[in-house]
């Protein structure tokens, strides 16, 4: 069906990639992923009214990815409902507001517990949103980024309101999820005959659109 | 019941006396209808209370002349497996299926409340209904068929299904969750006799033959077969499937019932100061359209209209949600509150549990990852919340329980299983795995 074995020639194969998106209520990060994936493109979706679950397609250097962009509801007592969301992705990102302390180590929360559910496959991105509002800010950029640092983590500044660094922080991680991928694929060796055992759901799908898998991507940005 | 009287003037037509079954034309009879003509196959009757039918099949008269008064046709797919003479009813002849328990073949699972609809829902419900329902097609008669020959591949795995479904022990000695690994079992009979139908000549056969206006694109025979598997094989199948998920069943979807009830109660406590739980509840035409919504979405049978159905009421939550000024797209933050408040005031939520856990086991993986799998796991999260719920905010639970675990184990399991080469291939190993799977109690 879909997927087709790793490795091999990649000419018409796409990868896709699911992306959860972690982050206390109001840090932002519906608005973050909405200014990415410009949802008024996006008629493929149940309605216009949601943003809950955002595709995007892209085209990275020839490489051509899927991307599906999974929020979740970030008041605590949601939190337990996590790992449902986060199985299988290949990335996470994990949104804290600059001006509010505790969202932040809301964040620390969630690495440690992706570290421990998921191990180091998945790549975690750490951003601090609300840039704007720079004079208010509470969590130290230094310690961010060095914690960051600390847990294999990359960190971003982002500003949904000003549109800032939201695009570079997709395509970097876009490009990790596809170094893994492809450490992934060669680990498994020459096109495995098993492509239902790849790992967390990394698919490399044949480029022929799929009649029926549901909701397939949506506003496409060449 | 307009199909019962065609499908047995066919079974009846084509079985025992020719080496094949037969392919009918679109069906014309009805209830009542009479064919005395001699060159008609068979003859049906209803009669007056409408509770028994009676079916004469000509043909088997004709070439069982001498001794067809000795014995009783065979009649059932569970008879004629017996090979046997079953001489159960005086009249010969005639077979009379008589109102009371019927064996699961011969339900028809259209949704019972039809006629209950919501008005402004008809229209919409309408085409909704087409879906599943239309008039239907060649390819669903012959696969139909096919599952009910005396012989077969179909026929066999058919059979075997329905036996798992109906007996007690079967699947025991498997480990895992036992509803899961029943659910497992539908899902491996519908990919396998898809595969199986696609690559027969005779389907493809029908399905080119069915008649103008009707996609005969290659691409489409995919989707066909699987469509009318769904109305041949799944359906026939589902009331004792779902008789045999409530059993399974039966103690988490007790406590989801308490638990619903428990939040009901305190949404009505703290109702007054609007504080129960975020969001404002929809307007009561939405919330009975949702209602609605999730009687079909239980009546339903085909997973591809199940997820529909869903989508539908996701739909209508962000709708409830966009009522006031905020024309916004909006994020989980948002919905799955509303989602959750959704189920805490809806009528059947032990159906919907057992809707959701059967779609995530017979959706695709890619669909998983799709759209449809991002909401079915919010109404999976939304409904294991609501199983959870303490009424003591302060323990909340900070982890999934080790059951919860468990069963996502065992979801991803599946997922891997329809490709699986052999029965030694291994399933994806899991953080979580090693945790011991305890048993839930009830409360």
């Amino acid at each position: 069906m879909a997927a087709a074995g790793g490795g091999g020639a990649a000419a018409a194969r796409a990868y896709s990639f699911k992306v959860v998106l972690l982050g206390e209520g109001c840090v932002g990060k519906t608005s973050l992923v909405l200014r990415y994936c410009e949802n008024k493109f996006n008629d493929k979706h149940i309605t216009t009214l949601q943003a809950s679950f955002l595709t995007k397609k892209l085209n990275i250097g020839g490489k051509r990815v899927n991307l599906a962009i999974w929020d979740t509801a970030g008041q605590e007592r949601f939190h337990a409902l996590g790992p449902i969301y986060y199985r299988d992705s290949n990335g996470a990102i994990l949104v804290y507001d600059i001006t509010d302390e505790d969202s932040f180590q809301k964040v620390k929360n969630w690495v440690k517990e992706l570290r421990k559910m998921l191990g180091n496959e998945i790549c975690l991105c750490i951003v601090g949103n609300k840039i704007d509002l720079e004079k208010e800010r509470h969590v130290s950029i230094q310690e961010a980024e060095s914690y960051a640092e600390s847990v294999g983590a990359k960190h971003y500044h982002t500003s949904a309101k000003q549109n800032k660094g939201i695009e570079e922080l997709f395509l970097d991680l876009c490009k990790r999820m596809i170094e893994t991928a492809q450490v992934d694929e060669r680990a498994k060796g020459n096109g495995s005959s098993q492509p239902g055992a790849t790992r967390r759901g990394v698919q490399i799908i044949d480029d022929e659109p799929q009649a029926q898998s549901g909701g397939g991507g949506c506003c496409s940005s060449g | 019941m307009p199909d019962l009287p065609h499908l047995l003037a066919f079974l009846s037509a084509s079985r025992d006396v020719l080496p094949r079954t037969l392919l009918l034309p679109p069906p014309t009879l009805g209830p009542g209808d009479q064919h005395t003509d001699s060159l008609q196959i068979g003859s049906i009757q209803l009669n007056t209370s409408g509770r028994v039918l009676f079916v004469v099949n000509k043909l088997y008269l004709d070439t069982h002349r001498g001794w067809g008064t000795k014995l009783t046709p065979e009649t059932t797919p569970e008879i004629a497996e017996t090979h046997g003479p079953a001489p159960r009813h005086p009249a010969p002849h005639q077979v009379s299926w008589v109102e009371g328990p019927l064996s699961p073949e011969v339900q028809h699972p259209r949704p019972p409340l039809a006629s209950l609809m919501e008005k402004e829902e008809e229209e919409e419900e309408e085409e909704d209904k087409d879906e599943e329902e239309g008039p239907e097609d060649v390819l669903t008669h012959h696969i139909r068929a096919l599952a009910r020959a005396r012989s077969g591949y179909v026929a066999r795995q058919f059979r075997g299904l329905r036996a798992r479904l109906t007996s007690d022990t079967a699947g025991a000695h498997r480990p895992g969750d036992p509803a899961t690994e029943l659910l497992q079992d539908v899902r491996h009979l519908l990919t396998d006799l898809q595969e199986h139908l696609a690559k027969d000549p005779d389907v493809r056969a029908v399905f080119e033959s069915r008649g103008p206006g009707v996609p005969q694109k290659d691409e489409d025979l995919g989707p066909a077969v699987e469509a009318a598997l769904c109305r041949a094989v799944l359906a026939p199948l589902k009331p004792a499937l779902w008789t045999r998920l409530r059993r399974l069943r039966a103690p988490e979807l007790r406590q989801l019932r308490r638990r619903q009830l428990a939040l009901r109660a305190e949404a009505g406590r703290s109702g007054a100061q609007g504080a129960g739980r975020d969001g404002r509840g929809p307007a009561p035409a939405l919330r009975s359209r949702i209602h609605a919504r999730l009687a079909h979405l239980h009546a339903a049978c085909a997973p591809r209209r199940k997820v529909s159905l869903l989508l539908a009421v996701c739909s209508d939550v962000y709708s409830g949600l966009a009522q006031g000024d905020n024309q916004e797209p909006l994020g989980a933050d948002a919905f799955l509150p509303a989602l959750t408040e959704e189920l805490i005031w809806s009528p059947d939520i032990g159906e919907t549990q057992l809707d959701v856990e059967f779609l995530m086991e017979l959706l695709d993986p890619d669909e998983l990852r799709g759209e449809a799998g991002y909401y079915l796991t919010t109404w999976f999260g939304a409904l294991y919340h609501i199983a959870h719920y303490q009424p003591d905010e302060g323990r909340a639970p900070q982890q999934l329980s080790s059951e919860a675990r468990a069963s996502l184990r065992q979801w991803h399991r599946r997922r891997t299983l329809h490709r699986q080469s052999g029965p030694g291939a291994q399933p994806f190993e899991e953080p979580w795995e090693i945790e011991s799977v305890r048993e839930t109690n009830d409360d």
